[in-house]
């Protein structure tokens, strides 16, 4: 019957409509069978290196805008861990041009400053000294840096006799709930005999909580990154920070009430380090791109030590969000994308003041911090005259000269920390001995909020929460009365 | 051994605060809870004196918690407002019937009107008919869009000048989140505004919960003994809020203030001039505000109404419609019939003939949609059709004829035909100069 026919009809196949690609071959080349796939792309081996490298000369091409004449001093942060090392192999390959000739290097000087955190974390290996000659042996025309963490604590960048040489000893009289936050200054060198090391370790069990001591340890690396780079007088910071790592530290920073600095901590701003301007090259490849670079090229890389190694998923904010980013990634495979695009949409804020650079973090301090928190917020007794929801009376101190080097009046630096550093201030013992740091000289001094205020009599202070991780369950369909109870069980005193 | 209260040093604590750790007693608690959500209401001056105030009730705590208080700091504090219950009926078995019970008891206690809007009388469709139809992955989708709607055309029946709803701190700071990973830019910048305008006719909503904790309404409602349900929707939550609300808790559970911080992370960010923003304007069918020629709940009624359910929700089916695109050239072969698909909005009529150039794009999208899953009907068609054929073959060679193979043979290379047919008949419909050649 129509058996001839049903043959000679083709699949029905719709008019005007383009093929899909196939993944039997490499979208790039289209000549060999791939090896890599990359998102949705399906990479052979040589082109996925080459795709990588592009990626990276781009960004730094667009960063850098190199010629013969304008030839930057460039400090790079080196961990040993998986991005930054094939960082290095690039920095390393790009710095130099492929043609030998007299005037082969494109920087004037390239540092590799690795900051040495053996002090913190003795128990967990490291190897200074693999680090020390994976960076000298293979790149001899780099500068290699090596810096213990502890210096932090012993820095004196500025000559004004406020801050620089100082330790800020967070004094018991600060009231945490009602975010006041007073200060001892101390003498780095005179008044403290231990040493450096010891203290660091000090300023470290200070802090109450892993999240805290996560943070801390950031800002304190960021800080001497930033300080070394005044040092060796650079011009650019260029840091291994990968797609993965940016999508973590948005959503990290969201969480901890970063939101404001977002785009300066991401992005870099050319006026705000003393003119320092942060590149990093690798934001637009995944982790797992740079740990395939370093494997292809066979790289090796040394362990970072952390506080939260070998800890549970709830035991940090950091380890949380890393989790999870890792987690929604696999099944969602453009989360981490998406997340950084968002975050590279937004700008600093219209409020970010030309100078005030939070004492802890060096971002931004927003001026509105201790209102906000205070407007939300009722703490006063139901009998006593109901507070102006502004809150102004918390924050206008009355203006005192400025006394400084009289000994242990407690200076009131609320108003110098940004929101989210108040709540990591708010996580510590009194007693703990911050290094803080101005590096906008001209501000220090000119402030005329600073006003050392004698806040006497009441010691009694409410910052003995303990390090603990609660367990809270949401996954109950039917919530009873009962299980209504179990859920707030955990602030309920009675 | 009891500890005393850390805000008036009388009483014994009861409870510790979430949001700063304080211990305190319950006269405290209700005193801070409550001066709290006055101050929220003062300080962005919410509501006018004389306004009326649709508070959306669902009959779970945090509606049920926000019409007491509302009622309750009305009296104290005499904003003089007229507040209302208004409540929708999505017609989900089992779920909303029943909560609709709390909200009628709440209704007698706290001596409010109460106005119910159903989706069926909205939109002809059901939240169980809408499931049968997409199934269970993406129909909170439908129901968070047509519930946004069916609010404001309550309210509208209502004479309301506010709506209020009972979101909570958690709410807004799991949002932020999920815009955050979803890449949602404008949303992101939108979603922490304590109320959006009401312009073009719309009513203003607000969020008097914005700094409130989840936990401490279901403290308030705990100890005041509130009538409450306290059942989640049947119909499992969305995966990926899903994923959200988990981190969010874990992240709550390590430091307690993440909430509120994150809402203050939300707060400032700003979007960079240099980003395109999708505009605000109205919606060329129904006249909701849309970020596009057809408002959302238009696109997915639409969908439902053409029985292709994923239209508007299933992203990638979405880019991949844009990556084949139709060429524009000949946008004068939009045919009177797309505009005049039957649509269950009521106000649709007077607007719904006057087509722009830009509702031609949504159609045309539709469209495409449509023709893939027509030719993809079509080879399922052929190749069943193929199999039986050769079922026929296999069985005429030993010499059996079998004509139930060679009658679905037919049926089938019918069908395949047909769908081949439609989808040749959406695409000239953009192609017309080259069917001509």
């Amino acid at each position: 019957m129509c058996d001839a026919n049903n043959d000679s009809t083709p699949a029905p196949v719709s008019k005007g409509r383009q093929p899909k690609r196939s993944n039997d071959i490499c979208h790039k080349c289209g000549l060999t069978k791939p090896a890599v796939r990359i998102r949705h792309t399906y990479y052979c081996n040589p082109c996925f290196k080459k795709s990588f490298v592009n990626k990276f000369r781009s960004t730094m091409g667009k960063a850098l805008r190199l010629s013969s004449s304008h030839k930057p001093r460039v400090l790079m942060g080196y961990s040993g861990g998986t991005s930054s090392r094939a960082l290095l192999n690039l920095v390393g390959q790009y710095s130099r041009h492929e043609f030998v000739t007299d005037d082969r290097d494109k920087f004037a000087k390239l540092v590799v400053c690795h900051i040495d955190t053996t002090g913190l974390f003795p128990e967990q290996p490291h190897d200074t000294e693999g680090i020390r000659q994976s960076v000298e042996a293979a790149y001899p025309h780099v500068t290699y840096d090596n810096v213990p963490l502890e210096q932090v604590l012993t820095l004196q960048t500025t000559n004004d006799p406020l801050t620089g040489g100082w330790l800020m000893e967070l004094s018991p009289v600060s009231d945490a709930v009602a975010g006041d936050f007073c200060f001892i200054p101390r003498r780095t060198l005179t008044e403290t005999q231990s040493s450096p090391a010891h203290r660091l370790t000090e300023l470290f069990q200070a802090a109450t909580k892993l999240s805290t001591k996560e943070d801390l340890l950031e800002h304190l690396k960021f800080q001497l990154l930033v300080q070394r780079a005044i040092h060796h007088q650079c011009d650019y910071i260029i840091l291994g920070d990968t797609c993965t790592r940016l999508a973590i530290r948005t959503l990290a920073n969201t969480g901890k009430g970063r939101g404001f600095a977002l785009p300066l901590s991401l992005g870099g701003h050319p006026t705000w380090f003393n003119g320092i301007e942060f590149i990093r090259p690798l934001r637009e490849c995944l982790v797992k791109e740079a740990a395939l670079y370093n494997h292809l090229e066979q790289l090796q890389v040394f362990p970072t030590p952390s506080f939260t190694t070998l800890r549970p998923t709830k035991s940090s904010i950091n380890k949380l969000t890393e989790d999870f980013i890792y987690g929604l990634d696999r099944d969602f495979p453009s989360t981490t994308s998406a997340v950084t695009r968002t975050a590279g949409k937004l700008k600093a804020s219209d409020q970010v003041p030309n100078n005030a650079a939070c004492l802890l973090c060096l971002m931004p301090v927003e001026r509105d911090s201790v209102e906000w928190k205070t407007a939300i917020t009722v703490r006063t007794c139901p009998n006593s005259a109901d507070p102006a929801p502004t809150g102004e009376s918390t924050v206008t101190a009355p203006p005192h000269p400025v006394e400084v080097n009289s000994a242990d009046s407690p200076l009131r630096l609320t108003n110098y920390f940004c929101y989210a550093c108040q709540t990591t201030l708010s996580e510590m013992r009194p007693g703990a001995q911050l290094p803080l740091l101005i590096y906008n000289e001209s501000q220090g001094a000119k402030d005329p909020k600073e006003s050392p205020v004698d806040v006497g009599g009441d010691q009694d202070t409410t910052m003995g929460g303990s390090e603990k991780v609660e367990q809270l369950s949401t996954r109950g369909r039917l919530w009873k009365h009962s299980e209504l109870y179990d859920q707030i069980a955990n602030y309920l005193l009675e | 051994m009891a500890k005393l209260c850390e805000i008036c040093h009388q009483e014994r604590a009861a409870l510790r605060r979430p949001k700063t750790l304080q211990s305190i007693c319950r006269p405290c608690f209700y005193h801070v809870f409550e001066t709290e959500i006055h101050h929220t209401i003062v300080q962005n001056r919410l509501f006018a004196p004389g306004d009326r105030v649709a508070i959306g009730a669902s009959g779970g705590k945090d509606s049920t918690v926000l019409a007491y208080v509302l009622k309750l700091l009305n009296e104290r504090y005499q904003y003089g407002l007229d507040l209302f219950l208004l409540s929708i009926d999505e017609g989900i078995t089992g779920y909303r019937d029943d909560s609709l019970e709390t909200v009628k008891r709440n209704q007698q206690q706290y001596d409010l009107p109460l106005k119910i809007v159903s989706y069926e009388e909205l939109y002809q469709w059901t939240m169980d008919s809408i499931v049968k139809e997409v199934g269970l992955k993406n129909n909170c989708t439908f129901c968070g869009v047509f519930r946004r709607q069916a609010l404001d055309r309550g309210a509208m029946m209502l004479r309301a000048d506010h709506i209020v709803t009972g979101h909570n701190a958690d709410d807004i700071a799991e949002t932020v989140l999920m815009n955050i990973l979803r890449g949602d830019i404008a949303r992101l910048q939108r979603c922490t505004e304590i109320s959006t305008p009401g312009e073009d006719g719309c009513i203003p909503r607000s969020k008097p919960f914005k700094y409130t904790y989840e936990k401490e309404i279901v403290m308030y409602a705990y100890f005041k003994k509130l009538d409450y349900f306290s059942t989640e929707c049947i119909y499992s939550p969305n995966a990926y809020r899903g994923y959200a609300r988990a981190f969010l808790k874990d992240l709550e559970a390590i430091r307690s203030t993440a909430i509120i911080d994150i809402i203050r992370s939300g707060e400032a960010f700003q979007v960079k001039q240099s980003v395109k923003l999708p505009t605000q304007r109205t919606c060329q069918r129904c006249g909701y505000i849309a970020s596009n020629a057809l408002c959302k709940a238009c696109v997915l009624l639409e969908g439902l109404n053409r029985g292709l359910p994923m239209l508007g929700v299933n992203r990638s089916a979405q880019s991949r419609a844009d990556s084949t695109p139709i060429p524009s050239t000949t946008t004068s072969a939009v045919t009177q019939q797309d505009t005049s698909v039957p649509t269950p909005h009521t106000n649709s009529a007077a607007t719904g003939n006057v087509v722009s150039t830009t509702a031609k794009d949504c159609i045309k999208t539709i469209d495409n949609i449509e023709g893939k899953r027509c030719i993809k009907k079509a080879k399922t068609h052929w190749e069943k059709g193929k199999a039986y054929d050769a079922q026929y073959k296999s069985l005429g060679v030993l010499g059996i004829e079998d004509k139930k193979a060679m009658k679905k043979r037919d049926k089938h290379k019918k069908l395949a035909d047909k769908f081949s047919e439609k989808e040749f008949q959406i695409w000239s419909k953009y192609h017309s100069k080259q069917v001509k050649s």
